[in-house]
């Protein structure tokens, strides 16, 4: 196929250009002004912007069934403290209609994400939305191990059970670490052994060697600071999701070089880790230079906002390229999935968005989505 | 007495539906004048808007702002005690100072109404507030301003579990007839100069059509049951949510009662909720019911209630209709139409002025007034 007379944010070498789009086999082949359209299957774009398809980075899509209450929820496991021998995947409906209003609303690849009342969730997986089964949506089993600090995780109940503290928290990933450590050395020493095989530790030595990084959800300044602690402890790679008190510990964050998620910003500061929230904190990670991405992260406002996210943080000083890379390229690398999508170019997954007029405002119509090179809705 | 004119504006005409450019003069908390190069005194404070545009301050007709929160012990909007909780007034529960009441204020929400939730059938009653006044009580429109009560899943989901009715929603509907027939006995009794009974005093002005009834409705047959009921005993109501309203418009249209949906765009995620179409508030403009759109705040949140109506006007909904139903029609939902949604001399001097369009979230609010008074903390020349 080919695409014709657009105006195609790349996010990629090339920032904005008036050029046409060819596909193959869902990939991207070219992207240059004036391709021979002999023998291609054109579709006149009309002048119509196209950016990359959205990456929503921390994201209970799929997880959570539409018009259910626990029937349908599949978001928590909150029988255990440790769920890193769970693959988010497994819990995702790849049929419910949120799915349809995410791919409306832009979003391509959702990073399916646990929620985050078990201190260790789920692994999460990145999945892109085309509504089909995971042999053709899965994009990546094992993205990330998303780790919950601060007050989410307290098992607050008057059964006494643990974690109820802060420590609580933090040993039930420090001892999750450290038993995965002498598992290894085990194996190691003495081959594998089928009765001591063990998931969780499996999981945990991902994590461990630098295979996959952990996405620590911290709201607090407090958690934020624990959580650089236990990584230069154990050097792991790490995410901060959330990260709403990142203003606060900016310098620490940035030494230590950490790439961040931040938002839904869409819902209200209702909730007791979110009060230091502050609009202008993307801004100062932006100064900083830091890198982020957006999330929807809880499924509350539903999954047609993303762009309007974004946008929403340019009106507060983020700049409109920044906004953009949050979206797509910038998440795409923090994630590790930078091979496959995140920028038009040669080479990468056809996912892309056609819009009636600049991205990144909330009366912009997305008027179509294309996933793996086919236009879908 | 404080005069305070805004010149170069562009005022929009929301009975209308037109952009007319004309300045506005303020007196104390009132519009006084709105016509074109109205005469400074030196008396007066003069606000050049610079050919910005003028809005009636919008309105949110279904919010628990300041008064419902997530984290433990902060939820004040529901007295999950007793099905029946007719003295609840939300007044009570109000926190003056939540951060969110002064951020609607600058962007643009300048009334809610702010009700118990639905976690009874009876639920208490529900008042009228402005977003930001100098002093807290000023922000008080009015106390009890409708009765709140709640059909559909979430009576049942708080005291089903606790083998107490109602279990269903036969349950739900005797609680509310028996205590309407007990009202109109309580009328009587008191026309016939008989006891105060507090339990049942709250009633009268709902009985004699002073306040509406405020109902939570999303399923069909909830709304249907609503409609029922307060045909029964003549009352006025306002029809909440409405989530099921598109597949009912004949019998919506003729019950003639103003229609308050929202929160829109939100996740599924409890089974009443499971038909929602937000698109659904065109059609029933077009059927000629009066629509209002509301946030449910902190469900979603009503800073954002301009984005919300933009994303109905992207498919189709006029726009001064969009407008419409964040002012003029939330105002006759709540019996306010005298006072607020539209900038008419003698209303009260609630507006705000955006560079753009307000229902595109890129636009700025650079100054809102509530009562005549400035809200701190924005960009006024």
């Amino acid at each position: 196929m080919l695409i014709q007379n657009a105006k195609i944010y790349t996010m990629g070498k090339n920032d904005i250009l008036n050029a046409d789009i060819l596909i193959r086999n869902g990939k991207i082949a070219k992207i240059e002004p004036n391709i021979d359209p002999a023998n291609e299957l054109c579709f006149d774009a009309n002048g119509c912007s196209i950016m990359p398809g959205i990456i929503d980075a921390s994201s209970q899509l799929g997880l959570h069934a539409s018009g259910m209450r626990w029937e349908g929820n599949e978001s928590n496991e909150k029988s255990e403290n440790n769920l890193s021998h769970l693959c988010a995947h497994d819990g995702f409906h790849p049929l419910d209609e949120s799915i349809i209003q995410a791919r409306k609303g832009g979003i391509t690849t959702a990073i399916l994400t646990s929620g985050e009342q078990s201190v260790i969730g789920a692994k999460s997986s990145a999945v892109k939305t085309t509504g089909e089964s995971l042999e053709h949506s899965l994009l990546k089993e094992y993205c990330d191990l998303p780790v919950t600090f601060g007050n989410h995780p307290k098992r607050l109940n008057d059964r006494g059970e643990f974690p109820r503290s802060r420590m609580g928290i933090a040993s039930i990933l420090r001892s999750a670490l450290l038993e995965a450590e002498s598992y290894a050395k085990s194996q190691k020493e003495n081959g594998l052994d089928e009765t001591k095989y063990s998931p969780i530790h499996e999981a945990m030595l991902k994590v461990l060697n630098g295979t996959v990084p952990i996405k620590l959800c911290a709201y607090k300044a407090q958690d934020i600071l624990a959580a650089i602690r236990l990584q230069k402890e154990f050097g792991f790679k790490m995410i901060l999701n959330q990260c709403t008190e990142a203003y606060a510990v900016l310098d620490e964050i940035n030494e230590a070089a950490l790439p961040l998620i931040v938002g839904n910003y869409l819902i209200p500061v209702s909730d007791y880790e979110e009060l230091g929230r502050r609009m202008d904190m993307p801004v100062q990670l932006e100064k900083a230079g830091l890198d982020f991405a957006i999330s929807t992260h809880v499924p509350d406002i539903g999954y047609s906002f993303m762009p309007a996210n974004a946008a929403l943080l340019v009106k507060h000083g983020l700049s409109e390229e920044k906004a953009m890379r949050t979206l797509t390229i910038d998440a795409a690398k923090i994630l590790g999935l930078d091979e496959r999508i995140g920028s038009l170019e040669e080479g990468k997954d056809a996912d892309l968005l056609l819009l009636d007029g600049a991205p990144l405002y909330s009366m912009t119509n997305i008027i179509k989505t294309m996933i793996n090179g086919k236009w879908i809705d | 007495m404080e005069q305070l004119l805004l010149t170069n504006g562009t005022i929009f005409d929301v009975i209308e539906g037109v952009y007319r450019k004309a300045d506005l003069l303020v007196q104390d908390d009132k519009i006084a004048q709105i016509a074109p190069n109205i005469e400074a005194t030196e008396d007066m404070r003069i606000i050049d808007v610079q050919n910005r545009f003028i809005f009636p301050g919008f309105i949110d007709a279904h919010s628990h702002i300041g008064v419902l929160f997530q984290f433990p012990d902060a939820n004040d909007c529901n007295e999950c005690s007793n099905p029946s909780t007719q003295r609840m007034r939300i007044v009570d529960a109000l926190r003056y100072d939540d951060p969110c009441l002064l951020e609607n204020a600058q962007m643009g929400v300048t009334t809610v109404m702010i009700t118990p939730g639905s976690g009874n059938v009876i639920c208490g009653q529900a008042a009228i507030i402005k977003t930001y006044a100098e002093r807290p009580f000023d922000m008080i429109v009015n106390d009890y301003a409708a009765f709140k009560l709640a059909l559909g899943e979430n009576p049942k989901s708080v005291y089903g579990p606790l083998n107490r009715m109602p279990m269903s929603r036969m349950g739900t509907a005797s609680i509310i007839t028996e205590f309407l027939e007990r009202g109109l006995i309580y009328r009587d009794k008191r026309a016939a100069g008989g006891e105060i009974n507090l339990d049942y005093e709250m009633l009268l002005p709902v009985l004699n059509r002073e306040i509406p009834c405020k109902i939570h409705c999303h399923r069909a047959d909830d709304i249907l049951t609503a409609i029922r009921i307060m045909k029964k005993y003549n009352l006025r109501y306002t029809i909440d949510h409405c989530t099921e309203g598109y597949m009912i418009m004949d019998e919506l249209a003729s019950a003639n009662a103003p229609v308050i949906v929202g929160p829109l765009f939100m996740f599924k995620s409890k089974p009443e909720v499971r038909n929602a179409n937000p698109y659904q508030a065109i059609a029933l403009n077009e059927k000629g019911i009066m629509v209002s759109v509301s946030s449910d705040h902190n469900i979603t949140d009503s800073r954002f209630l301009g984005m919300v109506v933009g994303q109905l006007v992207k498919q189709g909904l006029p726009y001064a209709d969009g407008i419409k139903m964040l002012t003029i029609n939330p105002a006759t939902a709540l019996g306010m139409k005298d006072r607020i949604g539209s900038l008419e001399t003698g209303k009260d001097a609630d507006l705000f002025v955006c560079d753009g369009n307000p229902l595109e979230i890129r636009s700025n609010i650079t100054m809102t007034m509530i009562g005549g008074k400035l809200v701190p903390g924005m960009e006024v020349s």
